[in-house]
């Protein structure tokens, strides 16, 4: 301790003052001597020491007004004041006024000595106490983080905390305490847990806790503590010694699971039915004809007998088949199939039996083939499902009629038959789990109950959807509707068009070509057959009005997803296509490489070029192009220009493609991009597109004129920062190429 | 002064085909529907002496209809025995015998049933019916 201690000496006698310096010379790092009061000042002004001994009496600056600095600058240094003989009562003024003690004069070394280390003892225990309090406090800044910390946590979480002290008062609640349970927010110095759950057995757990320290676990229904189905939990907290500190209780909200389970054991219960009913059944027919019965009875009976057995069968079968689907462990194989086939082997299995009940069955699948991906085992036993429902409504004479056909995108089966119909009570609960219509018209047809719903399953698990109509004693017609097949998988990847170009999002559409192998070329004029598909190839050549001819090509694959969500935005029977009109600047560079036409990244089909582009637009100041680069692009002339590019990625005869339009640098606002509008839409109209349906920017008045003069709709409000602009390109324009004025 | 006649109420034709024959066989009338809806149309129009009533229909459950048979005031008083298929262990449900019992039905029998149970209970309720002098 002593190798820092600083011991600063006062007294105008020098004997004094050397003395003690020399008697302290071992208790100290350092002893400095001052002979005034100003001196001792200045020393300790220039550093800090942490003894002083001051005498009382002397001349200038008298010893209480050194003590008087001290306590106010150095507070930390002690001072020993140095009295003489009758002045007891000045060193007690002293030590009134902050001195630490007070030794006489004469000095003696060892009592000196005695006084100063008591003195040094008490700065060593003021320093220790100030670092202490500086690590408590920074302890503090630790726990108030990790106490935020927590009750984050505990804010954020869902199921519902309480927390008490160990008397079992609540301390602490989380909003979802408020919801779960219904409290209402926990105001200081909280309540007991008795006044806050309503409920004794809930009162009890946390009693359990804080009395046993036992942790409990308990379900309360709707109603007994809240209007939730809740799961709780509560845990005695303890100190690292043992001792309680508190509770916490966790509710959850199991309303959910409950309600599964609920209808897990509802759905058991109706399947224990179902499959007891017929056996039932059986059992009394059986006892029926043991006890004895005319022949013909007895015959009638045992094929009775038979067909309940039949039915039990295929309701074992279709429960097997239903539960495995909503297991999730049938594992679909899709495959590309044509319906047509599927349907012709079905029929071909039932017609005995149909032929056997006077039933005949009439096939009309279209010419065309009716292209789905999916599983071939799970799709059979959904239409044989609707076929054998159809077989068992028919009378004898009645005929069932089965159509497979595309309408628009999707794959069309269609079931009627002309028996026993259905009412319009029932109908929409044919497809539910066991639903049967048992009246007197419809008592002699059994079934497992589960045939349409298991359809209804199949069918939704492939992305289609299945619906009935109906008349009581007319027939009754089931249709199946499935989603067209995909892409075949064996298509080049096409690399992403360039990213500068468009503002439009690159909600590239990959073409859906390929298919059922039917090769179609896609000459592009509406009368083309509607539901033909190009399929298979990868290109599609397509001859414009001007004779230009026209390349698409399919953009990459791995853009299904896209294509599949904007589907499902769109709806399939309005044909909107997105294009941007939103003219960017490019670079030469940019335009270059867009229309290279052989670029497989692109889809570039429409290039402006003129000899002379003054030639037929607003006269204006004839701007001096700086790019020199004569962009090539098949049919354009040599000393052609080319400054500006229509590029479209679609599927000629759909619904969807993409459009953009740039134009070079300095050909902008000069009416180039009005003339590729126009051109875009004969094209458009060549292809099959219905309307097209793009994004201008507001300030782009030039194309919000043009597309008012086209007839086309303009929608959204000044301050967006982009319109939408919607044009009907089956209508004939005439316009010329002068742009609006 | 009650008839006897008895009203069986089920969906399982076969069930029906066999039972209204062991009970015409035992000398009873019996009227037939399949679901509830018919049994009430029957029942508003005839005053029954026992409703044979299965439990588990689809639409309109035993119990309801047992309850709506009661709401008719010609029957108001008909003893109503519960037919079911479902086993006694299974008490989740709402098809219990357990839950048969503390219903509005008077009695219940398990199929598959047997002609001469079936009669007996027939003759007991029949019975009690006149013992009460209903």
């Amino acid at each position: 301790m002593t190798e820092s201690i600083r011991i600063l000496v006062v007294d105008d006698e020098p004997v004094v003052r050397a003395g003690c310096a020399q008697a302290l010379e071992s208790c100290a790092a350092s002893v400095q001597t001052a002979g005034d009061g100003q001196r001792a000042i200045e020393t300790m002004e220039q550093a800090d020491v942490d003894v002083v001994l001051l005498d009382l009496m002397m001349p200038g600056m008298d010893g209480f007004e050194v003590l008087r600095w001290i306590r106010e600058h150095r507070p930390a240094t002690q001072v020993i004041v140095i009295t003489g003989y009758a002045t007891i009562d000045k060193a007690v003024a002293a030590i009134k006024k902050g001195a630490f003690d007070f030794i006489g004069k004469p000095v003696t070394p060892d009592y000196l000595r005695i006084v100063v280390n008591r003195a040094i003892e008490k700065r060593s225990l003021l320093d220790e106490a100030s670092r202490l309090r500086e690590e408590k406090v920074q302890d503090f800044h630790l726990l108030l983080e990790e106490r935020s910390r927590l009750e984050t946590v505990i804010k954020c979480m869902q199921g519902a905390v309480l927390v008490t002290d160990r008397q079992g008062v609540v301390v602490l609640q989380n909003p979802a305490a408020e919801t779960l349970l219904s409290l209402p927010m926990l105001k200081p110095p909280g309540k007991p847990v008795e006044q806050i759950l309503r409920n004794p057995e809930a009162v009890e757990m946390v009693r359990c806790a804080v009395n046993h320290l036992d942790t409990t676990s308990r379900e309360f229904r709707p109603g007994a503590l809240s209007d939730y189905f809740l799961k709780a939990c509560t845990a005695p907290v303890s100190t690292l010694s043992g001792k309680l500190f508190g509770t916490v209780t966790v509710f959850e909200d199991i309303t959910v699971q409950k309600r599964i389970e609920q209808m897990k054991s509802e759905f058991v219960a109706m399947v224990s039915h179902e499959l007891r009913s017929p056996l039932a059944s059986i059992d009394q027919m059986i006892s029926s004809i043991q006890r004895g019965q005319d022949a013909e009875r007895a015959e009638r009976l045992l094929q009775r007998i038979r067909a309940r057995v039949a039915d039990l069968s295929s309701l074992i079968s279709n429960l097997l088949d239903l539960s495995r689907l909503e297991a999730g462990t049938i594992v679909l194989a899709p495959r590309q199939l044509d319906c047509r086939q599927l349907v012709s082997g079905i029929l071909s299995a039932v017609s005995q039996r149909a032929a056997d009940a006077g039933i005949s069955t009439v096939f009309t699948p279209g010419p065309y083939p009716v292209c789905v991906k999916a599983d071939e085992a799970q799709l059979k036993v959904a239409i044989s499902n609707v076929v054998d429902n159809a077989i068992k409504y028919s009378k004898s004479g009645d005929e069932i009629h089965i159509d497979v056909a595309r309408r628009g995108r999707r794959a069309v089966i269609r079931v009627s038959d002309q028996g026993l119909g259905i009412d319009a009570d029932h109908l929409p609960r044919i497809f539910d789990r066991f639903y049967r219509v048992s009246d007197e018209r419809t008592k002699g047809v059994t079934g497992s109950g589960l045939g349409l719903s298991l359809v209804k399953s199949i069918v939704t698990a492939h992305g289609g959807t299945v619906s009935a109509e109906s008349t009581v004693n007319k027939g009754t017609t089931i249709q199946i509707d499935l989603p067209p097949a995909e892409a075949t998988e064996d298509r080049s990847p096409f690399p992403s068009p360039p990213p500068s170009a468009e503002s439009a999002p690159q909600t590239a559409i990959s073409a859906d070509l390929g298919g059922c192998d039917d090769k179609v070329d896609g000459k592009g004029t509406p009368e083309t057959e509607p539901e033909e598909e190009p399929t298979s190839s990868h290109e599609v050549s397509v001859t414009l009005p001007e004779g230009r001819t026209l390349l698409l090509r399919p953009l990459r694959s791995g853009d299904e997803n896209q294509l599949r969500a904007l589907y499902y935005r769109l709806s399939s029977r309005s044909l909107y296509l997105r294009f941007s009109t939103t003219v960017k600047r490019l670079n030469t560079a940019q335009l270059e490489r867009l229309t290279r036409i052989n670029a497989p990244d692109d889809l570039a089909l429409a290039v402006i070029s003129v000899p002379d582009p003054s030639d037929f637009l607003e006269p204006t100041q004839a701007a001096t192009s700086t790019s020199s680069t004569s962009l090539e692009a098949p049919g354009v002339e040599s000393d052609h220009r080319i400054i500006g590019v229509s590029r479209l990625y679609g599927i000629p005869g759909s619904a969807l493609a993409e459009f953009s339009i740039l134009v070079e640098d300095q050909w902008q606002g000069r009416g180039v991009g009005a003339v590729l509008l126009v051109q875009l839409m004969k094209i458009s109209k060549a292809l099959g597109f219905g309307r097209i349906w793009g994004i201008v920017h507001p300030d782009n008045h030039r194309m919000i004129r043009l597309t008012r003069a086209l007839g086309g709709q303009i929608m959204g409000s000044p301050t967006d920062s982009q319109l939408e602009i919607l044009l009907d390109c089956s209508r004939d324009h005439q316009h010329n190429c002068r742009p609006p004025g | 002064m009650r008839g006897r006649r008895i009203l069986l109420v089920d969906d399982d034709v076969d069930f029906v085909d066999v039972v209204s024959h062991d009970i015409r066989e035992g000398g009873h009338e019996v009227d037939i529907a399949y679901n509830g809806k018919d049994a009430l149309n029957l029942a508003r129009n005839q005053t029954y002496g026992l409703v044979l009533l299965d439990v588990m229909m689809p639409e309109l459950d035993g119990y309801k209809v047992c309850e709506a048979i009661r709401r008719i005031e010609r029957n108001r008083d008909v003893p109503v025995i519960m037919l079911t298929a479902v086993a006694d262990h299974v008490t989740e449900t709402r098809y219990s015998h357990r839950d048969m019992l503390e219903s509005e039905s008077d009695d219940y029998l398990a199929k598959p049933v047997s002609q001469e149970e079936l009669l007996e209970r027939i003759e007991h309720w029949f019975r009690l019916e006149e013992q009460s002098g209903a």
